[in-house]
């Protein structure tokens, strides 16, 4: 008797975190469908393609004085910033990607220290 | 202990370990479900696709999950804004391309959030699908928008509080759907008031219903630090994509509106 109610005991015990753990999951998941802007996981996904860093983007427009664009950045991006909206555009061939995260850069900047030494 | 006791209880503890594998295979994060040229290629096609109709300013979107894992009503997963730059490289080349502006969830505190820009390569890095939603505004629109992208309106607009389903006729939370909608409404009634914007838009803008199982949304506010529910009345109602598409439909500010998937 005293052995059935000790396992009676643990068994709902374990019931209990089982079904906190299922609840977790399940609102987990919930979450997860519903979140609309977790951050891709995914720079380490297109790792393995050849892509730019890039350093900085500003808009390539000027309208009433809105864009950075200046014709010091060239002739013909000077003229693609002048074109009316709905012109066609050129892209570059080339795929630029964010840098790595500052936490990850620091580390690495120390590594490559690391090796020179 | 009997025969029957100890059938009970090994049938307890099948019981457990079904539960326990369920609740594991609930959780899918991270996987990766395209190459990396795959997603380079798919990249280009939608910058090049823009390119070609001489979007200035587009809405884009994202699918992250299964479709058939969201709730009826949400298609994608993530939505921020595509605008036409000149990008700097590290090494110093300037090159035409789009910049993609996004609120997003931070990935060590889920219930706060930050205004990141990003390229088209990172922004469907570890998407469950190739397909971006577009919406390309009227001119008049794409050049309100880079009015308020280039001010301090664009920053001024984000709250850090983040929620999944934030309500967007409040600002007590926000998502990135709701920042794209406040940001849209800065541009059409230039305006940098959020109160002004938030009784535009319980005015004007219809939010897609939460219809999820009550049980299943109280477990998510309780267990989940980005799902809150104190935000919403009686019904819990958000921002999406599709909302916000039919938004500036019903109001004749878009210039196009389409998906884009991965060419064979």
């Amino acid at each position: 008797m005293k052995n059935t109610k000790i396992l009676t005991v643990a068994v709902l015990m374990t019931l209990g975190t089982t079904q906190a753990a299922y609840a977790q999951g399940s609102a987990q998941h919930f979450s997860e469908a519903v979140g609309h802007s977790a951050q891709a996981t995914g720079h380490s996904i297109v790792a393995g393609a050849k892509l730019a860093s890039s350093a900085v983007a500003v808009p390539l427009i000027v309208i009433g004085g809105v864009g950075q664009v200046s014709q010091a950045a060239g002739e013909d991006l000077w003229d693609i910033a002048n074109q009316p909206i709905g012109a066609p555009l050129p892209i570059s061939d080339e795929t630029v990607s964010v840098g790595p995260a500052p936490n990850i850069a620091i580390k690495n900047d120390v590594q490559d220290e690391g090796e020179g030494i | 202990m009997n025969n029957t006791m100890q059938k009970i209880i090994i049938g307890l503890f099948v019981f457990i370990y079904a539960i326990n594998s369920h609740a594991a295979s609930s959780q899918a994060n991270g996987e990766v479900h395209f190459s990396a040229d795959e997603t380079v290629k798919f990249s280009k096609q939608v910058e090049k696709s823009l390119a070609e109709k001489g979007a200035r300013v587009f809405i884009v979107s994202r699918v992250g999950r299964p479709v058939k894992e969201l709730p009826p009503g949400f298609n994608y997963t993530h939505t921020g804004i595509g605008v036409y730059s000149i990008i700097t490289t590290t090494d110093g080349k300037k090159i035409p391309g789009y910049t993609m502006y996004n609120l997003y969830q931070k990935n060590e505190q889920p219930n706060q959030s930050e205004l990141i820009q990003d390229y088209p390569v990172d922004f469907f890095s570890g998407v469950y699908k190739l397909e971006a939603g577009i919406i390309i505004p009227k001119p008049e629109l794409q050049k309100r928008l880079l009015q308020v992208i280039n001010s301090d309106t664009y920053r001024d607009l984000h709250n850090p509080k983040y929620s999944a389903i934030a309500n967007p006729f409040n600002s007590t939370y926000q998502n990135c759907t709701e920042h794209t909608l406040d940001v849209l409404n800065a541009a059409i009634y230039n305006t940098s008031d959020i109160e002004l914007l938030k009784t535009n838009s319980k005015e004007y803008f219809d939010a897609q219903r939460v219809k999820v199982n009550p049980f299943k949304m109280m477990l998510g506010s309780i267990f989940s630090a980005d799902i809150a529910i104190s935000d919403h009345d009686e019904n819990v109602e958000t921002a999406t994509f599709t909302t916000i598409g039919e938004y500036l439909q019903e109001y004749d500010l878009v210039q196009e509106q389409f998906s884009i998937t991965l060419k064979q």
